[in-house]
């Protein structure tokens, strides 16, 4: 009986413990269209607090916190920051304005609040204490449970369209017209006043209308404040200049004296005409802008705490859900929703004189990335999904694996490899059509011309024939550095001081390398390297081409044909045995491992890094000494993506931190605290 | 002399020093009548590797790396210096970026020629030259003198140097030859020695003894 009553209890908890996490969650609004979710709980269940705290007042954080905030801060829980939740950072997208958002669930009220700075007037709106910004762009309301910041940025598009700057009252730049600009800022204040109303949000902006008034109060305030500054700051910079030595000013009584002198000399302050009107007019309309950012985004903040919006429904394929390892995950709801959002597309349609740029479409759908903690290994994967059309034609692009043959150059002495697999048929076939759809939807005038193209490129182009000599798989082995003889030129004397250059030869460290990629008709490499011999710029050796004269410094290149692959590498024993069939391959299991699985694979063992340094004799700080020979101690860096998989393309980047501490995250503190001393 | 020429880009030196190993020949050919002329060569290809990666960077240690461009034109820089130097003629230079070798040559009317030379240099660089090195030349009694100070300047830069930069001077050498018209009677350098035929004096050392101060340059040498 016992037993169910605690696991009844326990049940209760966790759907507890859950309700809170989906209260915040469903606070998102449906539409949002980036959502970043920090989780806390994971990363607090990762890194023990008491070790943070420890950190954090090595670095002075907490002494610099509490000086700047006038609190006494010693410890992270102090900021009254639920550690034990998510935290959420969201935008949505209207056609006006880019709302950006925070969700930060708090653990005590009033130790977050104590932090809220003396002379900040807080105020109770929709219910929550709240307070804004100086320019009341950004708004931060708190109940119990969380804490809400909103700011938004309005659109130049929108902006500049002429209703829209009727509206407002927006005058035109003075730079291009500052005549008479005065009169059409008189009313302004008014006009959005009155246009305010005007945004989606009439139910709500009217549920606000004190707020609103008291808006339009602290906005004249505002504007006038800006007048003020606009007068002082132009005539501080021309009695500065009247100054022979301005270093001199360095008090406020100084500046006062000089700001006092402005106003006896007004006339040399409006000797630039254009330059105080314009300054007039960038004050007045960021009055305005202000005035409508701060109505929108508290109509946009009452829309969420009061729950009025449609609540955020997780996405298929959206991965963000729980992944203990996972602490931070980014998700992008359309990724060519989010370049035009931030592409300047009217200045590049009036540039260009082309359709409307909405149209400009990738295929790029949605996109999530997780940053995970995997043990000592830091990991930032992610999957952009791609629409039916371009997925279709990546999955025949990305089709093709890197040849097998291959695999036994991936030598465990190698300091890394890099591998791409493409099917250069699909690749000549789709790219086209690819750039025909998606560019040519924006330039209509020329999407005939875009048509034509595609077609010539198909005719011309053999792709069959093209993705036999180069059928798209590569592979660059970066070897460890051997030893090769270099000729270098060096003096010999005679007895009677006579000298003559010589020819001398000594052995050096050389980093080697070898690239290969597959081929069917490697006609033409012959045909080329054939006429480099005919030029005796290549020398041909028992079947193995000698490339000498394209970079003496480092060494000599060879090329060699064999089993339908083509290897070109700097080692001539490797290529010499690759060709004589009597390399001995020393495999490194794990690399080939990951080329297996990859399209596209970059991977560098970081640890050969110090042997390396030292091997070519480069030249380190000794600051750094420690940290280098840290190095020995790291796994891999790699950069690898498996190519598609169904309808999205992966993509995954890594390193592996030495395992000596707890995870990647204690290393990292420790290597912070150590740069930090070094400093 | 022109030692001093290809050590004022101290930019440029500075990457070469990185370089672990370098040369640098000066050999002067002088004229019973004092005139004469002089080739400077400096040779990195023993570290042609090296400094070919080294090239590949931007920078190292904080010290900026020269591209191919900018040393071409300090080159070119010197040159235009030279041309337009009284005394001084045939000027000519190359530049080798496959072994990393750069020479200069120029014939001079006397040996005041030379130290003009040096004072227009020390100028354009913003370096003590002519305060290092001299040269003067009595015809009637046939001795050539080379005076030399050990640079302070020099010192200075090299001690800035970290540890590990330094360490590649160890095998960096300083070569200079003189050679005359007339056979040699004495030479008071205990550093250098005169040739079989006694028609030359060189001296041979390394650099880091050169910037120490452990070797000294100057000379006096009486002709027959």
């Amino acid at each position: 009986m016992n037993t169910k009553l605690i696991f009844a209890a326990l049940l209760l908890l966790m759907g507890l413990s859950r309700a809170n996490a989906q209260n915040h969650f469903k606070k998102l609004p449906a539409d949002i269209n980036f959502l970043a979710t920090f989780d806390t709980k994971n990363l607090f269940q990762l890194m023990d607090t008491k070790d943070v705290n420890a950190t954090l007042n090595k670095l002075d954080f907490f002494k610099k916190l509490s000086d700047s905030l006038s609190q006494d801060i010693h410890q992270i829980e102090d900021l009254g920051i639920n550690l034990a939740s998510k935290s959420y950072v969201f935008t949505r997208l209207a056609d006006s304005i880019t709302f950006i958002g925070a969700l930060i669930p708090l653990s005590d009220v009033k130790r977050f609040q104590a932090f809220i700075p003396t002379h900040k007037k807080i105020q109770v709106v929709d219910g929550l204490q709240t307070i804004y910004s100086v320019d009341r762009s950004i708004r931060i309301s708190w109940d119990e449970n969380t804490a809400y910041v909103m700011t938004g940025v309005l659109k130049d598009s929108y902006l500049d369209r002429e209703d829209v700057k009727e509206r407002y009252g927006l005058a035109e730049n003075p730079y291009y017209d500052y005549y008479g600009t005065d009169d059409v800022m008189v009313d302004s204040i008014e006009a959005v006043a009155d246009a305010t109303y005007e945004y989606d949000y009439v139910d709500t902006v009217m549920d606000s209308a004190d707020a609103f008034y008291a808006g339009i109060e602290d906005t004249a305030a505002i504007a006038i404040e800006y007048d003020d500054y606009d007068v002082v700051s132009d005539s501080n910079l021309i009695m500065i200049d009247s100054y022979d030595d301005y270093d001199t000013i360095t008090d406020n009584d100084m500046l006062d004296s000089i700001g006092y002198s402005i106003y006896e000399n007004e006339e040399d302050v409006y000797q630039d005409e254009s330059n105080t009107a314009y300054y007039r007019w960038l004050a007045q309309t960021d009055s305005i802008k202000d005035l409508i950012v701060s109505e929108w985004i508290d109509a946009e903040m009452t829309n969420i705490i009061t729950g009025n919006y449609k609540s955020f429904v997780v996405p298929k394929g959206f991965t963000g859900k729980s992944n203990k390892n996972t602490v931070a995950h980014y998700w992008i709801k359309s990724v060519d929703e989010l370049y035009q959002n931030f592409m300047p597309t009217g200045i590049i349609e009036q540039a260009f004189g082309i359709g409307s740029l909405s149209k400009l479409k990738y295929g790029y759908e949605q996109a999530n990335l997780s940053f995970d903690v995997d043990k000592n290994k830091l990991k930032l994967h992610g999957a952009l999904n791609l629409d039916q059309e371009t997925s279709k034609i990546f999955k025949k692009i990305y089709d093709k694996k890197l040849n097998p043959k291959m695999y036994k150059y991936l030598d465990k002495d190698a300091l890394g490899f890099l591998s791409l697999s493409i099917n250069s048929e699909a690749y000549l076939k789709y790219i086209p059509q690819y750039i025909q759809k998606y560019y040519g939807a924006f330039v209509p005038r020329y999407q005939e011309a875009f048509s034509v193209g595609a077609m010539l490129f198909d005719i011309i182009v053999d792709e069959k024939a093209v993705a036999k000599v180069f059928k798209g798989d590569n592979l660059f082995v970066l070897n460890g550095v051997t030893k090769q003889e270099i000729t270098y030129t060096d003096y010999e004397y005679d007895e009677d001081y006579n000298y003559k250059q010589i020819e001398k030869t000594k052995m050096d460290e050389i980093p080697q390398f070898l690239w290969m990629f597959s081929s069917d008709d490697m006609r033409l490499f012959e045909q080329l390297l054939e006429l480099g011999v005919n030029q005796e710029e290549v020398l041909l050796e028992n079947g193995i081409y000698k490339i000498g004269k394209i970079s003496r410094q480092f060494s000599n290149f060879y090329v060699l044909m064999k089993d339908g692959i083509v290897f070109l590498g700097n080692d001539e024993n490797q290529i010499t045995a690759i060709k004589n069939n009597t390399y001995k391959p020393n495999v490194d299991g794990a690399s080939m491992k990951i080329a297996k699985k990859n399209r596209f694979a970059a991977l560098f063992h970081v640890n050969k890094i110090p042997t390396l340094i030292e091997e070519l004799d480069l030249p380190v700080s000794r600051d750094l000494d420690s940290l280098t020979a840290d190095l020995a101690q790291y796994g891999d860096f790699y950069v690898i993506s498996p190519g598609m998989k169904g309808n999205s393309f992966q993509g995954e980047l890594g390193i592996e931190f030495p395992d000596k501490d707890k995870n990647a995250l204690y290393f990292l503190m420790d290597l912070i605290e150590r740069l930090a001393v070094t400093r | 002399m022109l030692k001093r020429i290809l050590f004022s880009s101290v930019a440029i030196i500075l990457v070469f020093s990185l370089s672990s190993c370098f040369d640098i020949v000066e050999e002067i050919n002088f004229q019973s009548n004092g005139a004469g002329k002089i080739k400077a060569t400096l040779n990195l290809s023993k570290s042609k590797t090296k400094v070919a990666s080294l090239m590949l960077l931007d920078s190292v240690n904080g010290i900026k790396v020269p591209s191919k461009t900018t040393i071409q034109k300090e080159l070119n820089d010197i040159v235009g210096i030279l041309k337009q130097t009284k005394g001084i003629s045939q000027v000519n230079s190359s530049l080798d970026f496959n072994n990393y070798i750069a020479t200069l040559e120029c014939n001079f009317s006397n040996v005041a020629a030379l130290n003009t030379f040096t004072k227009t240099l020390s100028t354009k660089f913003k370096t003590n030259i002519s305060g290092y090195t001299t040269y003067a030349y009595d015809a009637s009694n046939k001795v050539f003198v080379r005076k030399y100070n050990a640079s302070q300047d020099a010192k200075k830069e090299f001690t800035k140097l970290k540890g590990e930069n330094q360490k590649a001077f160890n095998d960096a050498y300083f070569t200079s030859i003189y050679r005359f018209a007339e056979p040699v009677k004495s030479q008071q350098n205990s550093k250098a020695s005169i040739s079989s035929n006694r028609k030359a004096v060189m001296l041979k050392t390394g650099m880091l003894e050169l910037i120490n101060g452990t070797t000294n340059l100057s000379n006096t040498i009486a002709l027959n």
